[in-house]
């Protein structure tokens, strides 16, 4: 059995620690409880021919008095980068977080989620700059931890690419 | 960090057993290859369930260590939590020598403290930004109607008749210093979404939250009888609070009171910023008046000045009373008061 570090990275409150919680315990909660350092959650993908340990690691969000340490990436296989489609902010966060993703572990594979794809009245992405970040990004997910709206799609996405 | 070499060193011991008082450190040595514990001290039954031992590897102690070792240099890793929602540091150190030595401290309090205080923090931003959003599309939906119907409101300096309402909520500062961060947040919301929902309920345009109340502008999607609309809007909001301070003193919770203020008069619109960020603004005259009379409204009670009082259709049966108040920067204005759930 393979075992991969994988890290959920973005800005406070998208849904990183909500996506683990959907994918591993398949549950969710609307209550919100800031994520402090780190909590790590496991879960095991069969990929048919291999199976991978995943082991999740939800760390607090970036914040602007509050950045993400690099201690916290190392030894990271891959990672999920999430943003919040309600708030565009937030996909800026990825990109500064993507670069320290690089700088500290390398080219790593990593997916993106664009995250409570449910709340559709609140949605604050045109479709042109959705049409633009699937381009430059692949893949993406517009994702919600609610309904489960590609979240185990995205996971097995990492997986399979971390172990090619 | 300077260290007072001359400090005694029973003063030494105090700050040290003050500082680990509750951290329950443990710590292991590594042995030359930087993966296996040579050495174990201190409470392990706090961070393993199974005990270590000499010769495992040290990457047993817990899974966040998983493929870590050997680690040349210093490393921390703050704040992990366990299972049971306890929190610990993780501290690799090297030694003069170059030895690795391993320790665990747990952070449970300070860290449950600290999370509280985030918590309150981060839920302000998102519920802060969620308010907006709605008030962005709210005037979005104001400029394209008053576009589809000739209104003119993106006109420079359109000049119109509205009338403002301000709305606070009394003894907040008082209210703010005596509780914690969590709770009055949730209490201001309580209060902020029924008193919104009323004037939005009736048209009105939310033009700024101002941390415990808000400027409310009504007489722009219907130019007609704005006056009265204000004034309803008000009369639902008061019913609502109070239905809010029933349910809070049920659960023994501290009641807050809600004073309001309206003015009427001519006023220069308009939509300023880009599209990314529009607002609505409304100057005048009797938009000063509407704060100030909205400062000297008791809990409970209605201002109106005197236009709008004159402009009212419909007074729904509330006792007036004349009051002749001096607002400041205005002079000495004429105001009426109502406090209309004691009809
Ligand atoms: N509607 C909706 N809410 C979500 C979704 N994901 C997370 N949330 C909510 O957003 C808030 C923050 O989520 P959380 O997982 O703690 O975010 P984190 O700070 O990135 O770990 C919580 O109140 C969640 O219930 C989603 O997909 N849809
Ligand atoms: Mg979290």
């Amino acid at each position: 059995m393979i075992q991969k570090k994988i890290c959920m990275l973005g800005a406070f409150g998208v849904g990183k620690t909500s996506l683990v919680a959907r994918f591993v315990h398949s549950r969710f909660s609307d209550r919100y409880l800031s994520t402090m350092g780190v909590k790590v959650d496991r879960k095991l993908i069969d990929l048919g021919e291999k199976k991978v340990n995943m082991m999740l690691w939800d760390v607090y969000g970036e914040e602007e008095n509050r950045k993400v340490a690099t201690n916290y990436m190392r030894g990271a296989a891959g990672a999920m980068l999430v943003a919040d489609g309600t708030r565009p902010a937030t996909l800026d966060v990825v990109d500064v977080l993507l670069a320290r993703l690089r700088d500290t572990v390398g080219d790593i594979p990593w997916v993106l989620m664009v995250n409570k794809h449910d709340l559709v009245d609140q949605w604050a992405l045109p479709a042109s700059r959705m049409q633009q970040l699937e381009m430059e990004t692949r893949p993406m997910y517009l994702s919600s931890a609610k309904t489960g709206e590609h979240v185990e799609t995205a996971f097995r996405q990492l997986a399979a690419m971390m172990v090619e | 960090m300077a260290f007072p070499v001359d400090m005694p060193p029973h003063l030494v011991q105090h700050l040290a057993n003050m500082h680990l008082n509750g951290l329950n450190p443990a710590w292991v040595l590594l042995a030359e290859d930087g993966k296996t514990i040579v050495r174990i001290g201190g409470d392990w039954g706090a961070y393993c369930d199974v005990l270590p031992a000499v010769g495992d590897a040290a990457e047993s102690l817990n899974p966040v260590l998983w493929n870590m070792f050997p680690m040349s240099e210093d490393f921390r890793l703050s704040q992990i939590e366990t299972a049971d929602n306890r929190f610990f540091d993780i501290d690799v150190r090297h030694d003069a020598s170059g030895a690795c030595w391993v320790l665990f401290t747990d952070v449970s309090k300070v860290t449950r403290r600290f999370q509280e205080m985030q918590q309150a923090a981060n839920t302000l931003h998102l519920e802060y930004h969620r308010k907006h959003q709605l008030l962005d599309r709210h005037v979005g939906e104001l400029v394209m109607s008053d576009l589809l119907d000739g209104g003119g409101l993106y006109e420079k300096g359109k000049r119109r008749m509205i009338c403002t309402m301000f709305m606070d909520i009394r003894n907040f500062t008082v209210f703010n210093e005596a509780h914690d961060a969590q709770e009055v947040l949730e209490t201001v919301n309580q209060y902020l979404d029924v008193m919104l929902d009323s004037v939005i309920e009736y048209d009105g345009h939310v033009d700024k939250i101002t941390g415990d109340g808000a400027m409310v502008v009504f007489g722009l999607k219907h130019r007609a009888h704005c006056v009265q609309q204000a004034f309803d809007s008000a009369l639902l909001l008061m019913q609502r609070v109070a239905e809010v301070q029933q349910q809070r003193k049920q659960h023994g919770r501290a009641v807050l009171g809600v004073g309001v203020g309206i003015a009427s008069g001519e006023a220069v619109t308009g939509i300023v910023g880009t599209h990314v960020r529009r607002t609505f603004t409304a100057f005048g005259r009797h938009v000063n008046l509407a704060a100030r009379l909205e400062s000297r409204a008791p809990a409970g009670a209605v201002l109106l000045d005197a236009a709008s009082y004159h402009d009212l259709d419909d007074r729904r049966h509330c006792q007036f009373s004349l009051r002749h108040i001096q607002a400041k920067g205005i002079g000495e204005v004429e105001a009426w008061e109502t406090f209309p759930l004691q009809a």
